[in-house]
């Protein structure tokens, strides 16, 4: 009874002129429950994570363990398969499910990582340009021109091999690659709320720098920031994988998906199925992602009504 | 003067990063070599001087034509990107072509008829086309259409026939940034009060796009299209080592797993300045289609 | 040519979820050759929307529901939408808009656009031709130095000259009918009436009939022989302009008109105490560095030059300037948010800058123009309200409790706006907010930077009165500041009017207005469009 009333509340059935009386925390729920791409990215995302860290659990073959007898064994759906090893094994007769399914926690790790990495630099730097501006904001727009004029999966190479790869490494170094659109963002936005009367006003109260920058600049754009998180994972999530394909990310024997499809090249004429599936285990995480990414923006932003 | 600047500090970051991040004695001795052996090279080198010195040398060296020789392959760096860069040029071409080919149009169905089906279809497309890898993508190609179905070349760069596999899998890359930006770009626009004003004249359908739509709509396209140009270049690593093309970015691979210095530097650097000059480019013609910047 | 053009019971629509939502009903409007005719009403009142449904121009959740537009006994709702265009658009019905600095294309010089707009109904027609038209259209809107006016781009003119650009682009095809929206609403007063002007010529010369849409009823008595009333998207009354304006039949209307012949009669009851000067401004300058562009070299601007004048104790003092004079300058130099470049403040004796922040939130307190940002969106307004006081960190939060509901009180708000957010609130409700956040710290001065200026007529009218009564009840210093004498008249004692960051003229109030002496002042008072009250008395 109590969920039923709860549902109502928030069914989206009030007309152009009622929203003007809802609270904004509201609003953005209503946008969210109304919004499907959003709803879907987020059902993929969610049995996404339970798959790759409950999964594991479930299954009593280690990701790790060869059984040099069943090598190379096709999915069971393609003849020669059997149930013990639904998706298969790799060349060192490894399950292939396990594999795939542990890969899962590596690129949420990583993801996750390395775009907290990035927010970090990034809104910092954007929220001290767009508010200071002046030299300030001229010198933090320097260091993105040489930051974007860098190649960055390049860079990202050379540094991880010759530091010398390892989970910590990659976060680190993929963060402080890709942090360039937090900047752009948030500083766009802090300078456009900074020019704002309400600030002013603040100022006016006898609120400090820091109180202003805290209490009426951050919770402007904390949606934002959020948006490009998310995103953020998605492309940290396919940057780690393109490292570790090109041997210079996570190394063997951990399965990092990348990895897999690099170790399947070997295979592709013979077993492309090696190649497609943690592809494709890669695409849906990343869509899911992504189509979350792109909801939240919807959702958040005030522009887009309620359809 | 900006452009100038930022490459210069460039230099000197990936100098220094590159000389302090790894003992460029070790990398020229080998692994094996023993303590002495390395002791030597150092000072035959004269990696024993103090990184700005030999910061300030290189440099001077680089503005002489002088690119330093090759580690790995023995060879002055200069000829090695000489002989390289056509085929990465090619590819970088090409698949810049295949994104506006396919992403201008595909933005413009979808601003001319929000929220239809294509404009539903152009935004899944966007949205998977994000999530694909570059180097899956480039594979599952080749399983398509070099192993089912034989239509094109696995691999190599002899003729122009064996760049466009390479060049549709790097140019979807872009794809949905471009078709995105097109999209909003134009929706935008077209909400503008001068759309209106034109309206209110007796402009409508494709007249109206054509006379007073798109070439607002086209400033921002510029800019990211130079930018993803450039990304191209940095970016063709992948591709070029998924399709075994002898390019730049195939030399950079084998260069850092060589942990050849000098050929990465400059590469680095070369591809950081391609970057900033097609930037002012597109600035510059930013600058002709909007009258407002000149 | 004769025609007609007859709107009868027209219907508009927002779409929305579960159906359609009525903006606009019962619209019926005839309109003969050489008549014109205004639309008055506040924001929201449904008069713009009538007139772009009239024009197949309405955006695209919003619909035409019902009713019928006869032009010529040609249905205009029937009609296919190429046919539209074609046939009316430009050419027999014309429209102008609000805001001319948007309104034309940035990419595509004066000449190109006019060109084009010319060609557009008249095919085929050669460069030479349509060139020799679009100049004779800018010497139409009375442009100087056409020739080079043809080649530049909309931002290199002003926003009169952009409006005067935009009549030539409207008027290129010779429309029978000109709609008007709100034509001059972004322009100066001084410029504003030159473009009534320029209008009202040209619908003499071009045998146009006029439509003209406006919030100000000052405005449409100059241009208009008719006028409809609209509220809630319903036409209120309707009638010849000189008898509305004599004796309106309906209450609204009466309101409408009583605010203006309030401002009109000018408020007698302003006192002072003991004259002991509160602030002292002295030579103040300010520059500013224009932005860099591409392949040009830096400008500078000068916003405020050697500025000085006092306000005593409990006086109220008006700074009356046109857009760009540097007063919302001189406003955040006083209120210690921007630094002058030179010269000094002193505030009790005391300059401004050895002030510390919380003293100084004490004693000066800002009113800002636009009610939409003037509050953070994602406070409460119990917070925003609260806020000063929980800053100055001297007060329980019992205290501050109480005290944010007394200000809500004070400010006639109710006590349950404590939890809602600005998004929830009109214009009104926010500047009232606004004005208690100002309030809570008890300042002895309060700076309003044009506080009505976004503000319908009737909102504007009570944000004034609430100002007035506040200042008796709390003998509190005003600074105010706005490009309209009419509001200033009826607040201040003194008037200080500055053009191009200089002070023109200065003195009482009353003697400005009624005897100015510069030649600046004077044009901007013959620019007010008055209105006043009859002989017989409404307000008592």
């Amino acid at each position: 009874m109590i969920l039923k009333t709860f549902i109502k509340r928030l069914v989206p059935r009030v007309l152009e002129d009622d929203i003007s009386l809802l609270s904004p925390k509201t609003v953005v729920l209503r946008k969210a429950i109304s919004h499907s791409g959003f709803k879907f990215g987020l059902l993929l995302f969610i049995s996404i994570i339970l798959l790759g860290i409950l999964g594991p659990f479930f299954l009593d073959i280690s990701p790790y363990q060869q059984d040099l007898d069943k090598r190379l064994l096709p999915p069971v759906w393609i003849e020669g398969g059997s149930w013990d090893h639904l998706l298969g094994t790799d060349g060192n007769g490894r399950d292939y499910l396990s594999r795939i399914l542990s890969g899962t926690r590596i690129s949420l790790t990583i993801g996750i990582g390395a775009a907290l990495v990035g927010m970090v630099i990034g809104v910092t730097l954007g929220v001290i340009a767009g508010y200071f501006g002046g030299w300030i904001d001229q010198f933090v727009n320097y260091i993105l021109t040489c930051q974007l004029a860098l190649p960055g999966l390049l860079l990202a190479m050379t540094l991880v091999f010759l530091i010398g790869p390892s989970i910590p490494v990659v976060i680190i170094v993929i963060g402080c690659l890709h942090w360039t659109l937090f900047l752009v963002v948030t500083r766009s936005v802090t300078k456009r709320i900074a020019k704002l009367d309400f600030v002013s006003a603040s100022n006016a109260i006898g609120a400090t720098k820091l109180q202003i920058i805290i209490q009426d600049i951050l919770p402007g754009i904390i949606n934002q920031i959020i948006v490009i998180f998310t995103l953020e994972v998605g492309v940290a999530i396919l940057a780690e994988a393109s490292l570790s394909f090109l041997g210079v990310g996570i190394q063997p024997p951990t399965p990092s998906w990348g990895l897999l499809i690099a170790e399947g090249k070997e295979a592709i004429f013979f077993q492309p199925w090696l190649i497609v599936l943690p592809g494709i285990a890669l695409f849906l995480l990343v869509v899911s992602i992504n189509m979350l990414g792109d909801g939240l923006r919807d959702i958040m932003d005030p522009k887009s009504k309620l359809e | 003067m900006v452009v100038i600047a930022v490459a210069l500090t460039l230099s000197f970051i990936t100098f220094f990063l590159l000389n302090v991040a790894i003992d460029p004695a070790q990398a020229v001795a080998g692994e094996e070599a023993e303590a002495l052996e390395i002791e030597q090279v150092r000072q035959q080198y004269g990696f024993d001087r103090p990184i700005l010195i030999r910061y300030f040398e290189w440099f001077k060296a680089v503005l002489t034509g002088d690119l330093g020789i090759s580690y790995y392959w023995n060879k002055p760096v200069g000829s090695l990107l000489l002989e390289r860069a056509p085929e990465t040029i090619t590819l970088a071409l090409m698949s810049v072509m295949v994104t506006i080919f396919i992403a201008i149009p595909l933005g413009i169905c979808a601003a001319i008829n929000p929220n239809s089906v294509i404009d539903r279809m152009c935004l899944g497309v966007a949205v998977s086309f994000q999530a694909i890898p570059n180097f899956w993508l480039g594979l599952v190609m080749i399983i398509i259409f070099s192993v089912t179905f034989p239509i094109f070349p696995v691999s190599g760069d002899k003729t122009y026939f064996h760049f466009i596999l390479p060049s549709i899998v790097l140019g979807a890359s872009s794809v949905p940034p471009v078709m995105r930006l097109m999209r909003t770009g134009l929706l935008d626009v077209m909400e503008a009060d001068y759309i209106r004003t034109a309206r209110s004249n007796g402009f409508f359908g494709w007249k109206l796009i054509l006379n007073h739509a798109m070439r607002n709509a086209l400033l921002p396209v510029v800019s990211v299209l130079a930018v993803q140009l450039g990304h191209k270049f940095g970016g063709s690593v992948i591709t070029e080592s998924v399709f075994s093309i002898n390019g730049l970015g195939r030399l950079a691979l084998e260069s850092i797993l060589g942990a050849d210095i000098p050929t990465v530097q400059i590469l680095v650097f070369v591809f950081a300045f391609t970057f900033l000059i097609l930037n002012l480019l597109a600035d510059i013609l930013n600058a002709y289609l909007d009258p407002r910047l000149r | 040519m004769s025609y007609s053009l007859i709107i009868n019971n027209l219907e508009i629509s927002v779409k929305s979820l579960i159906g359609y939502k009525k903006i606009v009903s019962d619209f019926n409007l005839t309109l003969h050759p050489g008549r014109k005719l205004g639309i008055v009403g506040e924001s929201g009142s449904g008069k713009t929307l009538s007139m772009l449904a009239l024009n197949r121009l309405l955006p695209s959740q919003i619909e035409v529901t019902g009713g019928s537009i006869f032009f010529n006994n040609k249905n205009l709702n029937n009609m296919e939408k190429k046919e539209f265009y074609r046939e009316f658009s430009g050419k027999k019905i014309s429209m102008i808009f609000q805001e001319p600095m948007t309104a034309l294309n940035p990419v595509y010089t004066i000449g190109k656009q006019l060109r084009q707009a010319f060609l557009i109904h008249n095919k085929g027609i050669s460069k030479k031709l349509s060139e020799e038209r679009a100049r004779s259209m800018l010497d139409a809107v009375k442009l100087n130095r056409i020739e080079e006016r043809m080649r530049q781009y909309p931002h290199q003119l002003s926003g009169g000259q952009r409006q005067r650009v935009l009549i030539a682009l409207a008027l290129i095809n010779e429309p029978e009918i000109l709609i008007a929206d709100e034509p001059t609403t972004a322009l100066d007063v001084t410029v504003q009436k030159e473009i009534l002007e320029l209008i009202n010529e040209l619908c003499l010369n071009f045998k146009m009939s006029l439509i003209f849409i406006s919030h100000d009823l000052g405005v449409i008595s100059k241009v208009s022989d008719e006028i409809i009333v609209m509220k809630d998207g319903k036409i209120i009354e309707e009638g010849l302009t000189k008898k509305i304006l004599k004796s309106p039949k309906k209450d609204y209307t009466l309101g409408l008109l009583k605010c203006l012949w309030k401002l009109e009669k000018g408020n007698p009851s302003l006192y002072t105490d003991k004259e002991v000067p509160f602030i002292e401004v002295k030579n103040i300058n300010k520059e500013y560095q224009l932005p860099n562009r591409l392949f040009s070299k830096r400008k500078k601007l000068s916003a405020v030059e050697d500025v000085s004048f006092s306000v005593f104790k409990g006086e109220s003092v008006a700074i009356v300037g046109e857009s760009g004079s540097g007063k919302t300058t001189i406003a955040k130099i006083i209120n210690g948010l921007e630094y002058p470049d030179s010269g000094e403040i002193l505030i009790n004796n005391c300059p401004i800058n050895k002030i510390d922040l919380f003293e100084r939130a004490r004693l000066i307190q800002p009113i800002f123009q636009d009610p939409y940002s003037t509050l953070n969106p994602n406070h409460t307004i119990g917070y925003v309200i609260s806020r000063p006081l929980i800053i100055q960190k001297r007060f329980s939060s019992k205290e501050i409790y109480h005290n944010a509901i007394k200000m809500l009180k004070l400010v006639e708000l109710p006590a349950t706006f404590f939890y809602r957010f600005p998004n929830q609130l009109s214009g009104g409700q926010r500047q009232r907010v606004s004005i208690a956040r100002a309030l809570i710290l008890e300042p002895q001065l309060l700076i309003c930077d044009e506080p009505t200026s976004a503000l319908d007529v009737t909102i504007q009218d009570q944000i004034l009165d609430l100002l007035e009564n506040l200042k008796k009840k709390l003998s509190i210093t005003i600074i105010i500041i706005s490009h309209d004498i009419s509001v200033v008249k009826y607040l201040s004692k003194r008037i200080l009017v500055i053009k191009d960051g200089k002070i023109v003229e200065s003195g009482f109030t009353k003697e400005v207005l009624e005897n100015p002496q510069s030649s600046y002042t004077k044009e901007l008072l013959s620019s007010v469009f008055r209105i006043f009250p009859p002989k017989r008395n409404f307000i008592n």
